[in-house]
Parts: structure tokens; C-alpha cells; sequence
């Protein structure tokens, strides 16, 4: 066996498919064998360099980033990150139990005013629109609105009125700690607007 | 902590950060790129021989891995379905630049160096051992053909039969381009090697 007919077949001595010839040739021949200890050396150094090298910082700072903004996970100063994150924020418990309770107060609202007549206050007879909303006014601003009201609808609207004005300030302090988070203002702005409706429907109420 | 306790650990820790990872659990999502980054990006640069290209890559392998996550069965090693990932997002990377991944047919003459065949000439010994970095940079130099096949097979593992179905070539192919590979390298090596040997 020639030099160049064993360097033709290589390869397959490589992998191992060396026969009794290939074996001879390389006994005799040093360069071949040389050869085949260099591209031996070489197969076996690659091995070494598997999982050698680390990335740099930017790259899990951007993994994470791309994670968050897709929705993948949730933003890490966000409560209830470890719960739910990768379903749909509003999805979440907590953002759930709020929203059944302040549509809860507005069905009970809603029922409450259509229960019947109950005594009229003069003054508020006189109002046939609803007081003015105001998104900041307090429990005691809503208090003094519906001062005017019979004892019991005064009860009735200012516990519904306290847990709404409650659910605001939870959902203000959440926009003001997360300005990027959507979902936190359009359930403040739900919010507002339960509030409105429990308004409208004392208003509405003290005038029938 | 001994060593098989300590994989059976990793083990442990790997398998709850994927169904932790599952729900969206931000934690574990870093616990599982740092687990594989280095293998990642290590294939990415052997493949690509650019840093910054290596790390783009990385990113884009992990994310297409993390989108999935929640569709991952077991089926495989955890391991094995995100290197897979790694190679495509790479391969594909090489396809965009126009790069010829592999040449179709294995006797075609290409644009690569084509490593010159020893006859009977006793050159610089290699000794047996390879310096690891003069393998990384003569591997750098490698004709981008040569060195996905080279870092498929030596260096990351795969067979034959996987590196065909994944560059698209037939599996002599794949042969003869990583015979042609380690040629070369060896050629750049003793370059090296005689360069180094000059200087004084």
C-alpha cells in the first residue's frame, strides 16, 4: 500500500475501520503515522474546548429584559411574580378578587336603588344630576355627599363607597410604583368608574 | 457533597426549574441559562469565531428555547433539545450571511483552502498534545464549511448521521468535510508551530 492509497482511505481508519494493510502501512511508514497521531490529537484537543467560554452579563440582562417585555415572566418588583406570570396580568388573584368585589357593590348597588321607594330628602330630590365625580375626593367627601340620605341608604352606599375608594387606593399606589403597567391603570380607571356607577345610582335613587 | 450527589443535585435542580419555568417563574428561567450558557455560547463561537456574533446567537437560542418551554415534554434531555436549538439558530445564521454551510457535493472544488496531502515528508510533530489555544485560534481560521462540521462532530459530538439532517448534506459528506477540516487544522497548527519556533 502506497502512501497516497492510504491517505485515500484515512478517514475511514480514523473511525476506526483500519484493517490488517492500513495496519501494516502504518508500522512501516512514519510519516503516515505521524499523520494519523496529529488528526488523532486533534479529534481528541477539540474535546477539551466543549463549554469552555461564558458569555458576558449583557446577554442574561437581555434575555431578561425580552422575557418581561414579551410577558414571558413578570418584571421582578411586581408582587405576585412567582404566582402567575406567564398567564395574562389581570388573570392574577389578587386583581380578580378586586374586580368581583367592586362588580359585586355595583350589582348590590344596582338591586339596593331598585328596591322600592324609601323616603326622599328634599335637598337631594332637588338634584336631578348626579354629584360630580371627583377621582380624588375621600371617604369623608362621599360621606358629606350623602349626608343628606335616610340612615339606612346612607349605611348602604358609604360601606360600597369605602370598599370602591379603598380598591382605588390600592390600584393609585400600584400606577405610582409601576407607571408602565397597563393593566394596574385601566383598573384604576375601572375603578373610577364603579364609582361613578355607585354615584349615579344613590343619585338616581334619592330622587325617585 | 460527592459527585454523583452533587449531579444527581443539578439533576434535581434542572427538572424543577423546567416546570417552575413552565409557569412563568422568573427564577428559574435564569436558572436554566445559567445551567447552559456555557455550552451555548461555546458552540456559537466555535462555529461563528466572532464574540459578539456568539453572543447575539446565544440570546436568540435561549429565547426561542424560553417561548417553548411550556411545550417541553421530557421527550429528550433538556440539554439535547436546546443545543439542538442552538445549532439550527446558528445554521440558520450562516445561511442569512450567504455563507455555504457545506458544500453539496463532497468531491467539488471549493473556495476553501484545500489541505495539502502528506507524502512520505517529516514534518513539525504535533507531540500528541494540542495547546488548547492555538486550537481555538487555528479553528477560528478554519473556512466556515469546514468549521461547522468540525465543531459538530470533535467538538460538540454529534454523529454523522445528525450533522447530515441538520446541515442538509449527505452523511459522506459530512465525512470527507471533517477529514478536510482536521487537514487543515493540522496545516495552521504546524504554521504555527514553525512560526513560533522562528522567532527568537
Amino acid at each position: 500500500m502506497t502512501c497516497i492509497e492510504f491517505q485515500d482511505i484515512l478517514p475511514d481508519v480514523l473511525e476506526g475501520e483500519a484493517d490488517a494493510a492500513h495496519a501494516a502501512h502504518l508500522m512501516s511508514c512514519p510519516s503516515c503515522s505521524e499523520l494519523v497521531s496529529d488528526l488523532r490529537a486533534i479529534a481528541s484537543g477539540a474535546k477539551l474546548l466543549c463549554g469552555d467560554d461564558e458569555p458576558s452579563p449583557r446577554v442574561w440582562a437581555n434575555i431578561q429584559r425580552t422575557l418581561e417585555a414579551e410577558g414571558i415572566i413578570r418584571p421582578a418588583t411586581q408582587p405576585g411574580a412567582m404566582l402567575f406570570p406567564q398567564q395574562r396580568k389581570w388573570f392574577s388573584p389578587a386583581w380578580l378578587t378586586a374586580a368581583a368585589a367592586i362588580a359585586l357593590i355595583a350589582v348590590g348597588a344596582f338591586f339596593y336603588s331598585n328596591r322600592g321607594p324609601t323616603s326622599i330628602h328634599p335637598q337631594l330630590s332637588n338634584n336631578t344630576q348626579a354629584a360630580p365625580l371627583s377621582p380624588g375626593a375621600t371617604d369623608d367627601d362621599d360621606l358629606a355627599l350623602l349626608g343628606q340620605m335616610s340612615p339606612a341608604e346612607r349605611a348602604f352606599y358609604a360601606d360600597d363607597l369605602q370598599t370602591v375608594n379603598n380598591f382605588i387606593r390600592d390600584a393609585e399606589t400600584t400606577v405610582a410604583q409601576n407607571p408602565e403597567d397597563d393593566d394596574a391603570r385601566h383598573f384604576l380607571m375601572d375603578a373610577y368608574q364603579q364609582r361613578a356607577m355607585v354615584y349615579s345610582l344613590a343619585m338616581d335613587r334619592s330622587v325617585q | 457533597m460527592t459527585g454523583a450527589k452533587k449531579k444527581q443535585g443539578d439533576k434535581l435542580s434542572e427538572a424543577d426549574a423546567i416546570e417552575r419555568a413552565k409557569l412563568g417563574d422568573p427564577e428559574a428561567f435564569e436558572i436554566l441559562y445559567h445551567l447552559h450558557k456555557r455550552r451555548v455560547y461555546s458552540l456559537c463561537l466555535r462555529m461563528t469565531a466572532n464574540a459578539a456574533e456568539a453572543e447575539d446567537l446565544t440570546q436568540e437560542a435561549f429565547m426561542q428555547l424560553f417561548r417553548k418551554v411550556a411545550s417541553f415534554r421530557g421527550e429528550s434531555a433538556f440539554s439535547t433539545w436546546l443545543h439542538r436549538m442552538a445549532v439550527n439558530v446558528v445554521l440558520m445564521q450562516l445561511r442569512k450571511k450567504g455563507l455555504q454551510v457545506v458544500p453539496l457535493d463532497e468531491n467539488a472544488e471549493t473556495d476553501e483552502d484545500t489541505p495539502k496531502k502528506d507524502f512520505g515528508t517529516q514534518d513539525i510533530v504535533l507531540e500528541g498534545s494540542i495547546d488548547r489555544l492555538r486550537l481555538q485560534t487555528a479553528i477560528g481560521k478554519l473556512p466556515p464549511g469546514y468549521r461547522t462540521i468540525f465543531v459538530l462532530h470533535d467538538v460538540e459530538g454529534y454523529e454523522h448521521n445528525e450533522i447530515a439532517e441538520m446541515v442538509g448534506c449527505s452523511i459522506g459528506n459530512s465525512k470527507s468535510q471533517l477529514h478536510k477540516a482536521r487537514m487543515k487544522l493540522r496545516e495552521l497548527l504546524r504554521t504555527s508551530r514553525a512560526e513560533k519556533a522562528i522567532k527568537p
